[in-house]
């Protein structure tokens, strides 16, 4: 029970969010902190609960029939991927409710949506049917558009419409393909175990592939249709780009593993190719659009386009090494990127600017809160001792491999990305101290909290590398073996 | 302690003096230093602990640390004698140099910061001498550079020096990347990245001959971009911008010799690739008296120790590119001394005189400085190969196992790189501690800015590595017989010639710096277009940034383009036009009821037609 | 025969509030809270008769004619309930003709009726006069209205209806001509014996006049003009009983017929529905006639579970015609409320609803959601059942293009949430939803939230309710 526990627990927040009164707004987000750590422990337990040993794949199994005559049923399990991504997802809405402590503005809305969202996103790692997969994956999208339009910053309205309708229009890609699914088995189930077992005719696989594969990819932020995700993450409020660019584009990446990859093999071994070099390009391109880039969001914007390159490329190589890097990079780009927004937040709540000209020699004035960034910053441009180097580097075998001519691209789409993380360091953090900026504050040690916690995790799993790659170990072989 | 024990304290105790240093004392800037030393003594201790216990011995494995299907990763200690020398090397510089800094640093407000990335560094190098992996030590090479990173731009509010810190990251990560990709082919060819496994015969023998080249080459652009070696080495100058201890440490001792640690380290490697070495000579050659001759024009002490360094580094790949480990392993040995060395007694003065310019040193006084002088002497002696002083020796051997590679072309352009060499080095010299009244060398624009006296604990470091510039040279024998390589004996007839050359230069120095009333000015200001060349580092920085900065602009500033005006622009294109048709569509419905009938019926008369066939 | 009575006991009880709303309606002063209190009763009583005679089966009065059975029962409960949440808001009727508010309630009981016996007709002639019955209770309702529009819109409404009615008599005198007789189980015989040009073409006029009722291009037409025009609570209705009616009599026409060309006839019509009225709907401020142009879309949506030409089809059908009657009532509990000045609601009027009533905006928001089937309302299983159904006949671009249209279709919606929730209210009023408006509205909300998270329990009914069918 205790998936449903993961899922019920932000719900039950939702609840009593929504009875709390509006100007008690200190309690609606004790309510949201604490339904985190609660999700973090309960994510704890369904770690130390699963045995990466077993020879059951999906392992704390819930079913219960839902619409039988449909085939639907509320059916809930994790492998290790899953478990991986769900404590990813607890990790950032704990550590984004912490972030938005000094949050003034509807506050009581604001968590309500916020909660919602996560309801998804919860909904969808532990979903074994396709179709409350797909139901909790709407569920997850749309808040997003309040969230900005509302909260946000920087063309917001118009940031949240193209948000909204890029990723419809993903859904709309989506909707028929897994519909199809479900009437070309015959099996009348959306049971996607059982879905995974039935062998579908190649030319099918062939034909509906590449529906779900972008369907998911835009949410991913796959190339070219990745314009909504830079946009989004700047117009959004700190702990929203924190989980949007930190778990939601997970869920694009997850669905392709979850649906795409084990129901449809011969799918992905046909067109494993053209995907790896549209990932190569997300890779190199991210990486050279955010090196013009003045807006700090915009730079970990396009940085978070280029970051999922590496994890679509990994996904495409259809190797263990490969996936099994492109997991881990999920979770610690999910993990850094959660820093990233959650140190340019405070920054950016001080200063109501984000253009790193307008900055200079930061870490004079706020080292601690410069710290975070620049500890993100390393993170990013794949410095070993944190956790995105490991996935970095088995993706980057694999690629190098599996398909030398992209694999050397996005080896030296390395370079590029220390070029841009630098030049945001060089102007905004070091240089000569802008002393219009002699006034910020610098961090409390309760606005420390959040981002220290996403930095020991980030430093955790670069030292023991093991922590994650056993737990998704036998998952990934499973995944790679069945293609 | 187990060897294993003691390799794990080695390497790891300064990470503790790092993190108290960076999270916990910070407000304890004193006993973040003091922890740092503490720590680096154990590391110390321990090095010689590990070298005291039997030689030779196998890899200890402490624990497989990741593993994927095809990426089986074991996290050890390799602890032969090449990796005990160079661990008992890089402790031992390291912690002169922390005691130095005790006084250099001073008053700085990131003493503790300055403190924990010195233990950041320790950590990084340390585990990357002692690696039994090539994976795990490329983990480690990226640390050193990250630890690099972060102290040449320790000084961050200064622009210049946040701009070398970044240039220096990107140089080396553009080697690294090569390194990186041949670190792949290696493990997808020998499906093993263990060192010692790797440096078998038969595992090599195994790898295809082209294969095997190309690896070689992959791994070169590694070395090429630590050990700042041309193309790549205008990354070094620049990181003078670093606090002086800094680059005593990294730009001379340690971190940019892990480049030719790690060619010693793969010697049988490159030995065995087809047409590498000669690659690699040239590269050293180019990059040897390239070096050299920028040096011989700078006024900055340090640059002129950074293109020394650059050039030093050059001499060691010839060495090891000659097929001589013992050349290459010995030079750096010795070069750590006397390097490290030269550029503490160069923070000496940057501390008593407040100015890195030499003219300026030597007006002010410099050669007051008793201690730092003689210092200063034996080192330059060492570093222009007088004998009988360390860098004598270990260039002998280069010289000679030059001798024995087939292009005796390469010897001839040694000869000309170690006479450059004496010749800098006693410029520097003679214009920091022989002022000349009739000099033509115009004064400094700024004032120098004093920091204060060369303290004590200054001065002891500088007093051990001037022993062992003196003294290294000596070692020879013993350090052949750690790395279980043969030492070169060089005839006196292979000697003399060297002999001559470096008094030679040093000579030429004298008559035109060093003699009473010298004029100051070098032979190479009458051929103005080369010393421009020179002293504008053959325009290189401009190229680069011209070129290659100038084309990844440009791409970067279409991508930028394409995704404004192409992605961004389709996709607000086709919301547009939907919006267009809705208009369009909506005014459609004119509200004329005989339009609306009219058409139903009309529609309904064509389905009959269709339906009924008629 | 006080079975038969209990059979047709929902249609009397409306019955007979209609006329107790007529003789009150007469009285020397007539009193409209009356009249609404009677309706209302009588409405409530007829969900319950709903309820009772669910799974009862039988033919009351006339074998062949009348059949009950839970295919009808089933659509009556959902008229009668939602008839019940339009005459919950209709106690203040602001754009209705002052004189009129007491007869109200009067047309929305007999056009009920009217469909009433639609769903239960299976015999043709019964069928026209039923559909006649419910349509001139609405040509009235629309009539009401204080504006001029109103009679503008109701004078096109009755002239598109009666032409409408015209070609469906015509088709209806074709199939008797061909088939000799009335009985629907006759003419499904005859339609699978063989298809006829004569038939076919009698079928496809007849059907023409019940796709109007669906407001189905290109027989929307009147759509717009009507929902602007009439008074709120009758676009209400019409929205919501009219069109559950209309999901009704068109299943089970559908399902007699024999596929082929029918099918591919209604993909056409299917497809130019969803593209006009996703499109026509994207400029539209008056929210009345936005709802319009997104009925029609909702038509076209609708249209691809007949195409299905399955069960499944048909199921999906009941089902969505349900959730989307409820998502119509629940918005238009936001929409009467915000237009009680007798003004139509448009994308300014409601500006800033959120701080002006967060309970209407919360309502809206949903019915919103509903429309554009989104999780976890009911909005999206109607959707999923929908393109499931096309899907089962492998028509995988027709769902592609209905997918790619909601995507459409998503922009007017959000921008009705963006002017509910972003928009500064300014000096507009607050919204104050009456204890029956929030009752409706409630009501309503529990209904497509509920099904929206657990649609099983409806989703079999409708799965026995399309087994009956043809």
């Amino acid at each position: 029970m205790v998936l449903s526990a993961i899922i019920l627990t932000p719900l039950a927040a939702l609840f009593l969010t929504l009875l709390i009164p509006a100007r008690n707004d200190k309690a609606i987000k004790a309510v949201s902190a604490l339904a985190g750590a609660v999700t973090v422990a309960l994510a704890a337990y369904v770690w130390f609960k699963f045995d990466p040993y077993s020879t059951a794949r999906y392992q704390l199994v819930e079913r219960v029939e839902w619409v039988p005559t449909f085939g639907i049923s509320y059916y809930l399990g994790v492998d290790g991927i899953g478990v991986l991504m769900t404590m990813l997802n607890a990790i950032v809405f704990l550590t984004g409710a912490l972030s938005m402590w000094r949050l003034e503005l509807r506050v009581k809305e604001y968590f309500a949506f916020m909660l919602t969202l996560v309801i998804g996103v919860f909904g969808v790692f532990v979903s074994l049917d396709l179709f409350f997969f797909f139901f909790f994956y709407e569920v997850a999208v749309l808040p997003m558009y309040p969230l900005i339009a509302v909260w946000g910053s920087t063309r917001k309205e118009y940031a949240a419409m193209k948000l909204t309708l890029y990723l419809m229009a993903g859904s709309a890609l989506l909707f028929p393909a897994l519909l199809s699914i479900y009437y070309k088995s015959g099996l009348n189930t959306f049971d996607m175990v059982a879905l995974s077992g039935h062998k579908f005719s190649e030319a099918y696989q062939i034909f509906v592939y590449p529906f779900i594969y972008i369907g998911f990819g835009v949410l991913a932020g796959m190339f070219p249709v990745h314009g909504w995700s830079p946009t989004g993450h700047v117009a959004a409020p700190t702990a929203v780009s924190m989980l949007h660019a930190g778990v939601l584009m997970k869920l694009g990446a997850f669905g392709i593993l979850r649906v795409a990859m084990p129901l449809l093999p011969a799918g992905a071994a046909y067109w494993n190719g053209p995907f790896a070099a549209l990932a190569t390009c997300n890779i190199v391109y991210g990486a050279l659009v955010a090196l013009k880039q003045d807006d700090f969001k915009f730079v970990i914007g396009f940085s978070s386009v280029s970051h999922m390159g590496i994890v679509l490329l990994g996904i495409n190589m259809l190797t263990i090494d490969g996936m099994g890097g492109a997991v881990f990079q999920m979770f610690a780009h999910g993990v850094m990127t959660a820093l990233f927004f959650s140190a340019v937040g405070f920054i950016y709540d001080q200063a109501h600017t984000r253009d790193i000209h307008e900055f200079g020699g930061l870490s004079k004035h706020v080292p601690i809160a410069s710290a975070f960034f620049i500890i993100a910053g390393l993170c990013g441009m794949g410095v070993p001792g944190f956790a995105s180097f490991w996935a970095e580097l088995l993706v980057f075998i694999a690629a190098v491999k599996t398909m030398p001519l992209f694999g050397v691209l996005a080896v030296v789409g390395l370079i590029i990305s220390a070029l841009f993380m630098l030049r945001v360091l060089k102007h905004a953090f070091f240089g000569p101290a802008n002393p219009k900026w002699q006034g910020l504050r610098d961090v409390t040690a309760w606005d420390a909290l959040p981002r220290a916690i996403l930095i020991a995790v980030l430093i955790l799993f670069g030292f023991i590398p093991r922590l994650a790659l056993a737990l998704i170990a036998s998952s990934v072989r499973a995944l790679a073996g069945g293609i | 302690m187990s060897s294993g024990t003691l390799a794990l304290l080695c390497t790891h105790a300064p990470l503790v003096g790092c993190f108290g240093a960076l999270v916990v004392l910070r407000r304890a800037p004193r006993a973040a230093a003091a922890l740092n030393i503490l720590a680096m003594l154990a590391s110390l201790g321990a090095a010689l602990a590990i070298f005291a216990g039997s030689n030779h011995q196998p890899p200890t494995i402490i624990s497989l640390w990741l593993s994927s299907e095809g990426v089986p990763i074991s996290f050890g200690f390799l602890l032969d004698g090449t990796n005990q020398l160079m661990g008992i090397i890089v402790a031992l510089i390291a912690l002169c140099i922390q005691v130095y800094s005790l006084g250099y640093m001073k008053g700085d407000p990131g003493y503790a910061r300055y403190f924990g990335l010195h233990g950041l560094f320790a950590w990084a190098m340390l585990s990357f001498v002692y690696s039994a992996n090539l994976l795990q030590a490329f983990v480690f090479w990226e640390l050193v550079g990250l630890a690099s990173f972060l102290l040449i731009g320790f000084w961050f509010e200064k622009p210049s020096a946040a701009a070398a810190a970044k240039k220096a990251f990107v140089m080396t990560r553009i080697g690294d990347v090569g390194m990186f990709i041949g670190l792949i082919l290696l493990l997808s060819s020998t499906s093993t990245l263990d060192i010692a496994q790797l440096m078998q015969a038969s595992t090599l023998a195994s790898i295809p001959d082209a294969r095997l080249t190309l690896i070689a080459l992959l791994l070169f652009c590694g070395v090429v971009g630590k050990s700042a070696q041309f193309p790549l080495h205008t990354w070094l100058p620049d990181a003078m911008e670093g606090p002086t201890p800094v680059s005593a440490l990294l730009h001379s001792a340690t971190m940019v010799a892990a480049g030719v640690f790690l060619y010693a380290r793969f010697h049988p490697l490159f030995v065995a690739a087809e047409g590498v070495s000669n690659i690699v000579l040239v590269i050293a050659i180019i990059t040897a008296i390239l070096a050299a001759t920028i040096a011989m024009v700078q006024r900055d002490m340090k640059r002129v120790l950074a293109y020394s360094s650059i050039s030093q580094l050059a001499f060691m790949l010839l060495g090891l590119g000659a097929g001589s480990l013992y050349a290459g392993v010995f030079h750096l040995t010795t070069h750590a001394f006397f390097k490290a060395l030269l550029f503490l007694c160069a923070g000496a003065y940057i501390h008593q005189i407040g100015s890195n310019d030499m003219v300026t040193m030597g007006r002010q006084g410099a050669a007051k400085l008793r201690l730092v002088s003689a210092g200063l002497v034996i080192g330059a002696a060492a570093l222009a190969g007088l004998p009988p002083l360390a860098g004598f020796f270990s260039k002998e051997s280069i010289l000679a196992a030059l001798h024995g590679a087939h292009a005796n072309a390469f010897v001839y352009g040694a000869y000309l790189a170690s006479f450059l060499t004496a010749y800098y080095t006693f410029r520097m010299v003679f214009l920091v501690l022989r002022p000349s009244d009739k000099s033509v060398l115009p004064a400094e624009e700024h004032e120098p800015h004093p920091h204060g006296d060369v303290t004590g604990s200054m001065k002891l470091p500088i007093a051990i590595l001037t022993v062992g510039a003196a003294a290294a040279g000596f070692a020879g024998d013993f350090i052949a017989k750690l790395i279980g390589a043969k030492a070169l004996h060089p005839t006196y007839g292979e000697m003399a010639p060297a002999i001559g050359i470096a008094l030679a230069g040093v000579i030429v120095a004298f008559f035109e710096f060093g003699r009473k009333d010298a004029a100051q000015q070098g032979f190479i200001t009458r051929v103005g277009a080369l010393d421009t060349l020179f002293e504008r580092k053959y325009y290189l920085d401009e190229i680069y940034d011209k070129v290659a900065g100038g084309l990844v602009s440009l791409i970067a500033s279409v991508s930028a383009v394409v995704e404004r005006g192409v992605l961004d622009g389709t996709g607000d294109l086709a919301g547009n036009l939907t919006i267009a048709t809705g208009d369009a569509t909506a005014r459609m419905q004119s509200g004329r009821l005989q339009l609306y009938i009219g058409s139903a019926v009309l529609l309904i008369v064509v389905f009959c037609y269709f339906v009924g066939g008629y | 025969m006080p079975k038969d009575l209990l059979l047709f006991g929902p249609e009397l009880m409306l019955l007979g509030g209609a006329l107790l709303v007529f003789i009150a309606s007469i009285a020397k002063e007539p009193k409209s809270e009356a009249t609404w209190g009677m309706a209302l009763l009588a409405s409530f009583a007829a969900v319950g008769l709903s309820l009772l005679t669910l799974h009862e089966r039988g033919a009351p009065f006339f074998p062949g004619i009348y059949r009950v059975d839970l295919f009808s029962q089933l659509l009556k409960l959902g008229l009668s309930a939602l008839l019940c949440g339009v005459i919950l808001i209709s106690r203040n009727l602001p754009s209705v003709r002052p004189s009129a508010r007491v007869d109200a309630p009067l047309f929305l009981l007999l056009s009920t009726v009217g469909m009433m016996m639609l769903v239960s007709a299976t015999e043709l002639l019964t069928m026209y006069v039923s559909l006649e019955l419910s349509a001139y209770g609405l040509y009235i309702a629309v009539a009401l209205s204080s504006k001029p529009r109103g009679s503008e819109a109701a004078a096109k409404y009755v002239l598109f209806g009666a032409t409408s009615s015209a070609i469906t008599l015509y088709g209806l005198s074709l199939v008797y001509g061909t088939v000799g007789s009335t009985s629907m189980v006759k003419l499904s015989g005859a339609l699978v014996a063989g298809a006829d040009p004569l038939l076919m073409i009698g079928m496809l006029l007849m059907f023409a006049g019940l796709l109007f009722k669906l407001a189905l291009v290109p027989f929307h037409y009147w759509a717009p003009d009507a929902y602007e025009g009439a008074p709120h609570q009758m676009v209400a209705f019409i929205a919501s009983v009219s069109k559950l009616g209309a999901v009704g009599i068109v299943a089970r026409f559908a399902a007699m017929l024999p596929g082929g060309d029918s099918a591919t006839l209604f993909i056409a019509l299917s497809v130019a529905s969803m593209a006009l009225g996703n499109l026509a709907a994207l400029a539209q401020t008056d929210l009345k006639r936005l709802i319009a142009y997104s009925a029609v879309a909702h038509a076209g949506y609708l249209m691809l579970g007949y195409a299905a030409m399955s069960k499944t089809g048909l199921a999906a059908v009941i089902f969505y015609g349900m959730i989307y009657g409820a998502s119509s009532v629940l918005a238009f509990v936001v929409l009467s409320a915000l237009g009680r000045d007798g003004e139509n609601p448009t994308m300014e009027s409601i500006s800033g609803l959120y701080q002006r009533s967060p309970l209407a905006a919360l309502m809206m928001l949903v019915a919103i959601f509903t429309l554009a089937g989104i999780p976890p309302t009911a909005g999206f299983i109607g959707k999923w059942y929908l393109f499931a159904a096309a899907l089962q006949r492998g028509q995988f671009w027709l769902v592609l293009v209905a997918a790619a249209a909601s995507t459409v279709a998503l922009y007017y919606y959000l921008q009705v949430v963006k002017a509910m929730y972003l928009a500064p209210p300014e000096d507009r009023p607050r919204v104050e939803l009456t204890f029956t408006d929030s009752l409706a509205g409630l009501a309503a909300l529990g209904f497509v939230i509920f099904y929206g998270v657990y649609p099983a329990p409806l989703w079999e009914l409708a799965q026995k309710a399309a087994a009956l069918l043809g």
